[in-house]
């Protein structure tokens, strides 16, 4: 009984084990991530190649890609050659190790052997190897050469451009319970529960620190002269031409006959022989310092690769988005990583000898973090986000929002054709006096004080504003709104002809199509915005209408007149010359937006929307009545419903949602959007 | 297979068919037997606000917009290409990109040597591809030949005829003008001046798209 119990405990031991969450292997403090779940894709894409789509998400090219043993792209666009559990989520995550720092892959797969197999195969790391450093160097410094001595270069090309390469070059380590596959700049860990690929974005500090500079590039190629006057290869260059030069004079000057041309590429060949002999050198000391490189490399990964203590699970607010089952989640801490990153900016040697060192708090944007949702369910794509914010900022937030939507400004947003609209209220002076102080205590942070008495020279200059007039003036809400098409004339340049044929050329005026625009925003301060207005009435371009309209007529790229317009409580800046000049003082009730429009603005902090079909129809009429919309209309017409965003203010910092509806609820969005964009493009 | 040049071209046709409401006109002045004077002109201003909107993108509806900068590139090609064409002479090109009209014009020695300028600019842009040569005007005998271009060629491709549509307003024109005075024209819609020495054709781009041979035409001189 005692034996039963026993294997049936360590039956549970080994399955706790293997249970544990792959997220575990996150560090806590990492400043980014994303999580996808690429089975739920494949279902939900119907099949159709959503990964390309996702390419440059998953890898950009820079160069140190060439020293890569893989291709991160080539390995999820190839998932099941590499035996990729797709059915759980894969994860990129910021990853810093020391004075390394790049982007950790983490994923679990099905097939272990089949993984190992996959990358050490070599046809994955499908970078081409033209750009490769010890390729181009030597090449540029021939035409250095070519430039000196006039001789042709195609004999010297032919022979670099059959250089034997050395990358990518890897070490295999055996650790504890796994594998290490590692290459300059990247590390590949194949373990029993999970597999990551570590690509190296920032190695520069560690290479300095652990491999002395042996100076491998100063023989045929050189950064000084007095590098290259060292180099055995111009040692050798220098003596082959004093005997060439000698011997070429004796040639020319017994033998008339001989052409200087062939006798010159004669001796080039041999000049060439000397270049390659150099080339081997640096070859055989690159692959030394590589040798060196790796070795340092791999003896740190051994040393400090473990499973964090502190893992990012740890964190509430990550882990409540996690355990959703989003298609996509990208989860990052704000912080931290603004401040990583401008920390990089500030970070050379000028600004770390400085003396001045002290430290600022950054009380306002501490403990931020933001996580986004992007998931495809049918009739319906939307993304999520959630940001937190410290109570701090969040009072402050609070405040500047705490304004009530003017309800005038529904007045002057016609409903027949509305296409689309953007709302927002907030109450611009607390907003930008927020602003300011997260502006003066972030670059005071990161640069630990040294430029504070700019910034408290800022916070003076600050305090002379007359802030009222500067951003109380107008604010509150605002709308902007796409309410249709109106005709506008243009004069255009066509052509008569006489009877011979001879033709003149003339300028004729005719009616063109432009979307009707207005943007409207509340008037807090009257006698300010009066004043602005009178100021601006004195502008040679600007026309006056009357003591509160003001019109900009069309010109340059501007096809549309621009009205302005100051009542006693909005200012409406619009092309819609009927909306300015006859109904300055708003529409008729019967003709402003949807009371459900209005009620979907009041209630949120920002607000749009945009009526797909209205907006196709109108596009399709204005722009298309001839016929050519054939091909994108219809798919589209038949596709797309509305889309809608909004963003609302929360207990710890705001949330919103953008969601992109279908028309048919019963069919994925991912297939149907994805099918689209192959139309398109 | 689809040649690079070719595409270009043809994403260049594409520009123009978003553009919609262009004006080709190609104008041939004959002093003599032998040399004349060419003038291109491709007049878009009607579409003057698509273009400017086009022009601030990259690509759309999934077609690459060329900016300035490449479009310029083109046309230096193009007046390389002419200038080292031997027989041409006082080639210019005038771009104005506020009003989208392009003019270009030319000396030739003879037809031949026009023809052979044509076909440098085409293989020029086309990027040293395999583009079909054409002699597309011929002259001899008090006989002029405006070609048709033939079915291979890129306004024949399948995807601009299924956009003919969207060239709705745009024309091409071509007028001829000799010393002599003309006896008789092949294509039914071309016109003779008063004066009897020039002949206007005027088409309509989304018929040409369709048949072709709507601007070929004969013209016999006496």
């Amino acid at each position: 009984m005692k034996k039963i119990i026993l294997i049936f405990s360590l039956m549970l031991l080994t399955f706790s084990g293997n249970a544990q969450n792959l997220y575990e292997y996150i560090p806590e403090n990492t400043t980014m991530l994303i999580s996808m779940r690429m089975k739920q894709l494949d279902v939900k894409s119907k099949g159709q190649d959503y990964k390309t789509f996702l390419r440059d998400l998953v890898e950009p090219y820079t160069y140190s890609n060439e020293s890569r043993i893989v291709s991160v792209k080539s390995v999820f666009m190839n998932v099941d050659s590499f035996g990729i559990a797709s059915d759980q989520e894969i994860y990129k995550f910021r990853q810093v190790i020391g004075d390394l720092s790049g982007y950790m892959f983490l994923f679990k797969v099905n097939d272990l052997q089949k993984f190992e197999k996959s990358i050490t195969s070599g046809k994955w790391s499908r970078y081409p190897h033209d750009y490769d450093y010890a390729v181009s160097t030597p090449y540029m410094a021939t035409e250095e050469m070519i430039a000196d001595t006039v001789y042709e270069n195609t004999e010297t090309t032919v022979a670099l451009e059959n250089t034997e390469l050395i990358e990518p070059n890897y070490v295999v380590e055996r650790v504890n319970d796994g594998k290490l596959y590692i290459a300059k700049e990247q590390v590949i860990g194949v373990f029993s529960d999970h597999v990551f690929i570590f690509n190296l974005s920032n190695s520069y500090k560690f290479y300095r620190n652990l491999v002395e500079d042996d100076n491998d590039d100063n023989d045929y190629s050189y950064n000084s002269w007095e590098d290259y006057k060292d180099s055995v290869y111009f040692a050798e260059l220098r003596a082959y031409r004093q005997k060439t030069d000698s011997l070429m004079y004796v040639r020319l000057n017994t033998k008339k006959e001989e052409d200087y041309q062939s006798l010159s590429r004669e001796y080039a060949d041999v000049e060439t022989g000397i270049l390659e002999r150099a080339r081997k050198r640096a070859s055989v000391r690159k692959m030394e310092k590589q040798k060196k490189q790796l070795s340092a490399l791999t003896e740190f990964m051994k040393n400090n690769l473990s499973k964090p203590v502190n893992h990012i699970g740890k964190n509430r607010n990550f882990l409540s988005v996690h355990n959703a089952n989003n298609d996509f989640m990208y989860f990052s801490q704000f912080t931290d990583m603004l401040l990583a990153e401008l920390r990089s900016e500030f970070s050379n040697r000028r600004y770390n000898n400085s003396k001045t060192f002290k430290t600022f708090p950054i009380d306002l944007i501490s403990e931020a973090t933001t996580l986004l949702t992007l998931n495809f369910n049918n009739g319906v794509a939307e993304i999520g986000s959630v940001a937190n914010i410290n109570s701090r900022f969040q009072e402050r937030l609070k405040e500047a929002l705490d304004v009530k939507f003017d309800k005038n400004l529904f007045k002057y947003i016609e409903k027949e054709n509305l296409m689309g609209y953007i709302a927002y209220r907030s109450d611009n002076l607390k907003m930008a006096e927020l602003y300011k102080d997260v502006y003066v205590q972030t670059f005071n942070h990161i640069t630990n004080g040294i430029y504070a008495d700019g910034t408290t020279g800022f916070e003076l200059a600050w305090n002379f504003i007359d802030k009222e007039k500067l951003f109380n003036t107008f604010g509150g809400g605002a709308i902007f709104a796409v309410t249709g098409f109106s005709d506008v004339s243009v004069n255009v340049v066509s052509y008569d002809y006489d009877e011979d044929f001879n033709r003149t050329e003339k300028v004729e005026t005719r009616v063109e199509k432009q979307p009707k625009v207005v943007y409207v925003t509340t008037v807090n301060n009257h006698k300010n915005a009066k004043d602005i207005i009178d100021i601006l009435s004195r502008f040679s371009f600007v026309q006056k209408v009357n003591e509160n309209i003001l019109v900009i007529p069309s010109q340059y790229n501007f096809r549309t007149e621009l009205y302005i317009v100051l009542t006693k409580s909005v200012l409406l800046i619009t092309n819609d010359k009927d909306l300015a000049l006859k109904n300055s003082s708003g529409l008729p009730s019967s003709k402003i937006m949807e009371s459900s429009e209005q009620k979907f603005i009041t209630s949120h902090m920002i607000a749009c929307r945009t009526f797909t079909e209205k907006t196709l129809n109108n596009v399709r009429n204005n722009y298309f009545s001839n016929g050519g919309y054939e091909r994108w209309y219809n798919p589209m017409f038949n596709a797309l419903g509305n889309f809608e965003l909004y963003t609302d203010l929360t207990a710890t910092g705001t949330q919103g949602r953008a969601r992109l509806i279908l028309k048919d609820s019963s069919e994925n969005s991912l297939s149907k959007i994805i099918e689209l964009m192959f139309m398109m493009k | 297979m689809k040649h690079p040049g070719r595409l270009y071209t043809l994403s260049l046709l594409i520009c123009l068919s978003l553009c919609s409401c262009f004006e080709y006109i190609e104008e041939i002045t004959y002093t003599n037997d032998q040399s004349g004077k060419i003038t291109l002109t491709l007049n878009c201003n009607r579409s003057k606000s698509k273009l400017d909107a086009l022009m601030k993108l990259d690509t759309f509806m999934g077609y690459r917009i060329p900016n300035t900068q490449v479009i310029e590139g083109e046309i230096l090609t193009a007046l390389s290409a002419l200038n080292n064409t031997k027989g041409i002479s006082h080639v210019n090109i005038s771009r104005n990109y506020t009003d989208y009209i392009f003019v270009l014009t030319a000396n030739f020695d003879s037809t031949h040597h026009l023809n052979e300028a044509l076909n440098n600019v085409s293989r020029a842009i086309g990027r040293k591809n395999d583009l079909p040569e054409y002699d597309l005007f011929t002259h001899s005998n008090h006989r002029f030949e405006r070609l048709m271009v033939s079915n291979d060629s890129l306004i024949e491709s399948s995807n601009i005829r299924k956009r003919a549509g969207m060239f709705d307003g745009a024309t091409a024109t071509a007028i001829y003008r000799f010393p002599r005075a003309v006896k008789a024209v092949s294509n039914q819609r071309a016109m003779v001046s008063k004066s009897g020495k020039a002949v206007m054709l005027k088409t309509d781009i989304k018929d040409l798209i369709k048949k072709p041979n709507l601007f070929a035409n004969s013209i016999t001189l006496q």
